[in-house]
C-alpha cells in the first residue's frame, strides 16, 4: 500500500471514529501530523501547505470512498477484516453521511461547479474552517462561505433523496 | 441540470438566503417570474438548507474564524443602522461590504458602505475611507453619486450613498466601442461633473469606467470620489543595507514595489508620484474616452510595469487603428487629453468640454436621444446582476493585480510568432589568462553581460548562465577556448544550442598602465566552424566600455541590430556598478553555480553592502538563501531584488519578479508572470518550464498539462528535453497518479541519461523513487534513491545527497529496518549540516524523532511533561537569538504542538540537536 495513503487511512480510521471525542485533536490537526511525517519526503516537492492540504482532501475522500465500497462488498460475503474503519464507517453513517452516497453527489456537483466541489473537499474532508479553505483555494471567505452554503444544500437535498427508507 | 443553469439557481438561492424567512416568498415572486422550475429548484434548496442542520459540519471549524469582526457585519441583514434598516448585502470585496438598505424616516433606499475590519485597522485605508466621505459629500452634482452621510454603528464606520441601480460605464463599452454620439452625451456629462468637482477643489484621483455609472434611468454617476492613492509605487525599505538584518515586518511590505490600484488610467505624474491637479484627471478622462471610442484599453498589458512603461513612455496605438470610423478630429482630442506632460494637454475640463461641443456641432445630430432609450440596453431586469455591478463600483478593490483568467484586450508584442524558433546562443565563459585568480571573476561578468547584450531586443534565445553552468557540470566541460565538433554535439543536444560564444582574456603592456585583451569568439555549435574571432583592448577601468564593443560586434556578426538607444543603461544595469560589488557578486553568481550557496552567501552579502541596490545581487542572495533551506530570508531577498528591478531590461524584470512571486507563494501571481514571459517569448523552454512548475505548484493540473503539451510542439531538441517529462512527473504527483509519475520520471531519466545530463537524470530517479515509494514498491523506491543519490554525488551536490539518504532512511524505516534507516539518517544530517541547509536538517531531525519512536524511544513520564515543555521553549528561544528563523519543519511542528498539546517527540531530539551558533 502506499505510504501516504496508508498515513492517511489512518488518520481516516481515527478521524471517523472521532477518537478521544472530549479531546480537541481534530481532523485539521491530524492532517497536520501527517503533514509532518510526509514533510520528509517531500521538501522540493509539496510546494506548500496549501496544496498538501489540497492532496489531503483528495486522499481521505478516495480512501473512505473505496473503504464503503469495500465495506458493501463485505456485507455480500466477501469478508472484509478491517474492523477499525468499520466501525467508524457505522459511526459516520449513524451522524448521517453516506460515504457513497456523498461520493456520487460530490461527482455531480463538481461538473456543476468544480469550485464548490473543492470546497467541499477542503471544508468536509481536510475540516479546513472556512478561512483556511479561502487561504488555500486564493478566493474571499466571503465567497467560501456562500458557495459553502450552496453546496451543502444541494447536496444535503441529493444525499438525503437518495437515502433508502431502511435497508 | 447544466453548470450555467446551476449559476442562476445558486445566484437567486444566494440572494434568499440573506433575506429573512418571512420575506423570501416575495423576493422568489419577483427573482423567478415565468420560470416554475427555476422557483421550484431555489425553494427545494431552500427547505435543504433549512433541513441540514450540522450536516457536513460537526467536525470542522477546529477554530473559530480568525476575525469574528468579518463575520460579524457579514451577517448584519435585518440590523437597524442608525436610522437605516439592512435588507442585503450586495457586495463585498477587499474593502469591506456593501448594504441595501432602507432608511425607515425618509422611505428612501441607500447604500451603506462599511470597512472591513482589516481595513478599519489599516490607519491608511481608515483615512483614505474618510477623505472619500468629506470629499465626495461636499459635492452635490446630478452625475456625482451623493453621499448621504458618515457614520458609525458598533463602531464600524459606513457610509451611506445614493443607491444606484445599472452597469458600469466598463460593462457598457465591454470591449466594444460606443457611437460616436453615444460617447460624446457620456463624455459631456461626465466632464461637468469633472468640472463642478474641480471647482470645488477636489481631484477624483482614480477616475475610470469602473467608478463611471450608468443608471437604468440613463443617468452619468461619478463615483468614489477623492479616493486618494498612496504614492503610486510602495517603496521599499532601502535603508537597510546589510542583508542580515532581521526581515521587517513582512505583511507590510507585501505590495513592495506593487501599485496600488487599477495603473491603467493613471497620468503619468501619478506614477511618479508627483502632486496631482485637475490635468491629471483629465488624463485619466482621456485614457477613458480613448477606451469608449475604441473598445480597446489606451495602455493595456497584462502586467502593471508594463502599463506603467506604456504611460510614461509610449503613445498609445493609433485610434484609427483599432476603429477606423472615428473621425480624425475626435482622435486628436483623444490625444491631446493623453499628452505626457500636463502642461500639452486640455488645461481644464471646460476647455476639453468646449471642444467636444464643437466637435457634436460639426458632426450633427443631439445626443439627447441616446438617452431617452438608454434605459433599454440594460436588458437585465434581475437585482442580482445589479447588485454585482454595484460591487465592482463601490467597493473597487485596491489590489486589482489582474486575476487569471482576466483577459485585457492586449496586443500582442511582436517579437516572435509562436511556431518558428529564434536562433539560439550560449556564452560559454571565458577563460583567464592573466595567471591572476583574482582575476578569475571576470568571466562570469563578461559571461552575464555579453548574454544580456545579445538578449536585448529579443531576436536571439540566450541560454541563462545557469543553464550554461549546469551543461557544463553535466557534461563535464572545463576547456572554454573553443570546441571540437563532438563536444559541440554534445553541447547542441543538451542545450539546444545554434552558436556559442567563448574566449580568453589576459592582460597587456607594462605593469602599472596595462590594459585588458578580450578575445571573444563565436563557434556555430553545428558545424564547429568559428564564425568570427573578435579581440578588443581596453583599460580595466573602463571594462563595460570594452565589453559594450565586443558585443554590438557580435551583434553585427549574426546580423541582429544595434542594441536600442533606451535599453543600453538597462543592459549596464545587470553588472554592479561598485567595482568591488560586481567582482563579488560575480564570484557569488560562479559558487552559486557550483552548487556552493553557502560560499555564495557569503560572498554575496559582502556584495550586497558593497552596493546595496542592485537587484540581482539580491536575486542571487534570495537563491542562495533558498538552497539552504532559509525561506524567510529567501523571501526577503526576492522582495527587495524585486522592488529594485525597474532599472532591467523587461524579461529580467519580470523573471526576477517571477521568482519572487513563487517565494512568497503566490503562485497565480507567478503564473502571470510568466505566462506574459512565455508571451513574449514563446519559444523559451525556461519560461514555460517554469510556467509549468508553478501551474502545478498552485494545483492547476490542467493547466500545468496545456502547458506542457505546447512545449511538447517546440521544434527539437528543446521538445525532447528530458525537463519536459519531469515537469509531467511533477503533475501526476500533484494528482496523486502514480503511476504514471513512474513511467514519465523513467523516461525523462533515460532522456537524461543519453544527453549526459546528469543534474536532471538525479531528480528524475529521485521522482521515480518517489513514485514506486507511493505505490508501495519500496525495493524499486530504493534502488531508485540510491541512483539518484550516485548522480548526486558525482555532481556534487551535497543538498540533493543529504535528501537522498534522508529518502533511503525513510524507506528502511517502512521496511522496518530501523537501525540501517538511522544511520542513514545520520549520513543525512550531517550533510545538511555541512551545507548549512536548515530545512533539510529540520526535516532529518524530525525523521529520527518518528524512527526513535517506533524504536519504543515515545514513553514520556506525563509527570516530566513539564520539564520537557520547558526545554522546549528553551530550544525554540536558542534557535531565536541565534537568528535561525525557525524553519518550516519547526514552525509546523510548533502549531501542531500547540495544537495537540502532545508533540513532545521532536521537541526532544531538537534538544539534543546543538542549535549551530552563527559562524
Amino acid at each position: 500500500m502506499p505510504l501516504v495513503y496508508n498515513e492517511l487511512k489512518r488518520l481516516a480510521s481515527s478521524y471517523l471514529r472521532r477518537e478521544r471525542p472530549d479531546h480537541t485533536l481534530q481532523s485539521a490537526a491530524l492532517v497536520n501530523e501527517a503533514y509532518l511525517r510526509l514533510v520528509d519526503q517531500t521538501q522540493t516537492r509539496w510546494q506548500n501547505k496549501a496544496h498538501f492540504y489540497g492532496i489531503a482532501a483528495q486522499m481521505m475522500r478516495r480512501i473512505l470512498a473505496d473503504h464503503a465500497r469495500g465495506h458493501n462488498a463485505a456485507k455480500r460475503g466477501a469478508g472484509m477484516p478491517d474492523l477499525e474503519l468499520d466501525e467508524a464507517m457505522a459511526q459516520a453513517q449513524a451522524r448521517s453521511v453516506d460515504v457513497l452516497d456523498l461520493e456520487e453527489a460530490l461527482q455531480r456537483l463538481e461538473k456543476l461547479d468544480p469550485q464548490q466541489g473543492r470546497i467541499v473537499e477542503l471544508r468536509f474532508y481536510s475540516g479546513l474552517s472556512i478561512e483556511d479553505t479561502a487561504n488555500v483555494l486564493g478566493i474571499s471567505p466571503a465567497t467560501v462561505k456562500r458557495d459553502w452554503a450552496a453546496a451543502r444544500a444541494w447536496l444535503f437535498r441529493e444525499v438525503a433523496a437518495r437515502r433508502p427508507v431502511e435497508s | 441540470m447544466n453548470p450555467e443553469r446551476w449559476q442562476q439557481i445558486r445566484k437567486v438561492f444566494d440572494a434568499a438566503l440573506l433575506l429573512p424567512a418571512g420575506e423570501r416568498s416575495g423576493f422568489l415572486d419577483s427573482a423567478c417570474r415565468g420560470d416554475a422550475a427555476l422557483r421550484r429548484e431555489v425553494d427545494s434548496l431552500l427547505d435543504s438548507e433549512n433541513a441540514a442542520g450540522d450536516f457536513l459540519e460537526s467536525h470542522s471549524d477546529i477554530r473559530p474564524p480568525s476575525d469574528g469582526t468579518i463575520v460579524e457585519i457579514d451577517s448584519w441583514v435585518g440590523k437597524q443602522v442608525g436610522s437605516y434598516r439592512i435588507i442585503e448585502r450586495i457586495g463585498f470585496g477587499g474593502m469591506g461590504v456593501v448594504y441595501r438598505a432602507v432608511d425607515a424616516r425618509l422611505g428612501r433606499e441607500a447604500a451603506l458602505k462599511f470597512l472591513s475590519a482589516e481595513m478599519q485597522r489599516d490607519v491608511r485605508a481608515r483615512d483614505r475611507f474618510e477623505r472619500e466621505a468629506r470629499a465626495a459629500s461636499a459635492l452635490n452634482h446630478p452625475n456625482i453619486c451623493t453621499i448621504y452621510g458618515v457614520d458609525e454603528f458598533d463602531g464600524h464606520p459606513y457610509l451611506a450613498m445614493e443607491l444606484l441601480k445599472g452597469q458600469s460605464l466598463a460593462e457598457v463599452i465591454g470591449g466594444r466601442p460606443l457611437e460616436v454620439k453615444r460617447l460624446l452625451a457620456f463624455a459631456i456629462l461626465i466632464l461637468s461633473a469633472l468640472d463642478a468637482a474641480h471647482g470645488e477643489g477636489i481631484i477624483h484621483r482614480d477616475l475610470k469606467p469602473a467608478n463611471i455609472f450608468l443608471t437604468e434611468k440613463g443617468q452619468i454617476k461619478i463615483l468614489d470620489f477623492g479616493l486618494a492613492k498612496q504614492t503610486a509605487v510602495m517603496p521599499v525599505s532601502q535603508g537597510h543595507s546589510g542583508a542580515m538584518d532581521a526581515p521587517g515586518p513582512t505583511a507590510e511590505l507585501t505590495t513592495a514595489g506593487m501599485i496600488v490600484g487599477t495603473v491603467s488610467y493613471m497620468s503619468p505624474e501619478q506614477i511618479r508620484a508627483e502632486r496631482l491637479d485637475a490635468r491629471s484627471d483629465l488624463f485619466a478622462f482621456g485614457a477613458v474616452l480613448y477606451e469608449m471610442a475604441t473598445g480597446e484599453q489606451a495602455f493595456p498589458g497584462k502586467m502593471p510595469v508594463l502599463v506603467l512603461d506604456a504611460i510614461l513612455n509610449r503613445p498609445p496605438a493609433p485610434i484609427a487603428q483599432s476603429n477606423p470610423s472615428v473621425p480624425a478630429r475626435l482622435a486628436a482630442i483623444v490625444s491631446k487629453s493623453l499628452e505626457k506632460q500636463r502642461e500639452r494637454r486640455y488645461q481644464s475640463a471646460s476647455e476639453l468640454m468646449d471642444d467636444l461641443r464643437e466637435f457634436e456641432r460639426l458632426q450633427a445630430g443631439g445626443a439627447g436621444a441616446v438617452f431617452k432609450t438608454g434605459g433599454d440596453f440594460i436588458a437585465r431586469r434581475a437585482w442580482i446582476a445589479m447588485a454585482a455591478v454595484l460591487l465592482i463600483c463601490t467597493v473597487a478593490g485596491v489590489y486589482v493585480w489582474k486575476r487569471r483568467g482576466f483577459s485585457l484586450p492586449s496586443r500582442r508584442p511582436q517579437v516572435v510568432s509562436q511556431t518558428i524558433a529564434r536562433p539560439s546562443i550560449a556564452v560559454l565563459g571565458f577563460e583567464n589568462l592573466t595567471g591572476r585568480p583574482e582575476h578569475a571573476w571576470l568571466s562570469t561578468a563578461f559571461s552575464e553581460m555579453l548574454s544580456t547584450e545579445l538578449a536585448a531586443g529579443g531576436r536571439l534565445r540566450v541560454i541563462s548562465g545557469e543553464d550554461v553552468a549546469r551543461a557544463r557540470k553535466d557534461l563535464d566541460i572545463d576547456e572554454v577556448r573553443s570546441f571540437s565538433v563532438q563536444t559541440l554535439g554534445r553541447l547542441r543536444n543538451n542545450l539546444g544550442v545554434d552558436y556559442v560564444v567563448t574566449g580568453s582574456y589576459l592582460e597587456v603592456g607594462p605593469e602599472g598602465t596595462s590594459q585588458l585583451r578580450l578575445d571573444a569568439r563565436l563557434q556555430d555549435a553545428r558545424t564547429g566552424e568559428i564564425v568570427a574571432s573578435l579581440p578588443e583592448t581596453g583599460t580595466e577601468s573602463k571594462l563595460i566600455d570594452l565589453l559594450s564593443q565586443t558585443g554590438a560586434d557580435l551583434r553585427t556578426k549574426l546580423r541582429i541590430g544595434e542594441i536600442a538607444g533606451s535599453e543600453v543603461t538597462r543592459v549596464a544595469a545587470t553588472i554592479p556598478n561598485d567595482p568591488t560589488a560586481a567582482r563579488l557578486y560575480s564570484e557569488g553568481l560562479a559558487q552559486l553555480r557550483q552548487l556552493d550557496p553557502g560560499g555564495a552567501r557569503d560572498l554575496l552579502l559582502k556584495a550586497a553592502a558593497a552596493e546595496p541596490d542592485h537587484p540581482l545581487i539580491h536575486a542571487a542572495l534570495a537563491e542562495a538563501w533558498s538552497q539552504l533551506g532559509n525561506d524567510e530570508k529567501s523571501r526577503a531577498e526576492a522582495r527587495q531584488a524585486a522592488s529594485l528591478a525597474g532599472r532591467l531590461p523587461q524579461s529580467e524584470q519580470l523573471w526576477v519578479e517571477g521568482r519572487f512571486r513563487e517565494s512568497t507563494h503566490e503562485w497565480d501571481k507567478a503564473i502571470d508572470v510568466y505566462r506574459t514571459l512565455l508571451g513574449f517569448y514563446p519559444d523559451d523552454l525556461e519560461y514555460a518550464l517554469r510556467l509549468a512548475a508553478v501551474q502545478t505548484s498552485a494545483g492547476r493540473g490542467a493547466d500545468a498539462r496545456a502547458t506542457i503539451a505546447n512545449m511538447r510542439k517546440l521544434p527539437l531538441p528543446a521538445s525532447a528535453d528530458p525537463r519536459i517529462d519531469l515537469a509531467e512527473a511533477a503533475v501526476d504527483e500533484m494528482s496523486a497518479e502514480f503511476q504514471h509519475e513512474k513511467e514519465v520520471a523513467a523516461r525523462a531519466a533515460q532522456e537524461a541519461r543519453a544527453r549526459g545530463a546528469r543534474m536532471v537524470a538525479a531528480r528524475a530517479e529521485y521522482a521515480q523513487a518517489w513514485a514506486a515509494l507511493n505505490l508501495g514498491e519500496m525495493d524499486d523506491a530504493l534502488k531508485y534513491t540510491k541512483d539518484a543519490l550516485a548522480a548526486y554525488v558525482s555532481v556534487g551536490d551535497v543538498n540533493g545527497q543529504a535528501n537522498m539518504l534522508r529518502n533511503m532512511g525513510t524507506i528502511r524505516l517502512m521496511q522496518g529496518d530501523l537501525s540501517t534507516a538511522l544511520g542513514h539518517y545520520q549520513e543525512s544530517l550531517k550533510l545538511a549540516r555541512q551545507v548549512g541547509n536548515l530545512y533539510s536538517e529540520g526535516a532529518v531531525t524530525n525523521q529520527i524523532a518518528s524512527a526513535l519512536e517506533r524504536q519504543g524511544v515515545t514513553e514520556i513520564d506525563p509527570a516530566k511533561g513539564e520539564a520537557f515543555d520547558h526545554e522546549w521553549h528553551e530550544a525554540m528561544a536558542t534557535q531565536e537569538s541565534a537568528d535561525v528563523p525557525p524553519d518550516h519543519v519547526v514552525a509546523t511542528v510548533q502549531r501542531g504542538y500547540k495544537l495537540q498539546g502532545r508533540l513532545l517527540r521532536p521537541a526532544r531530539v531538537l534538544v539534543a540537536r546543538a542549535p549551530a551558533p552563527k559562524a
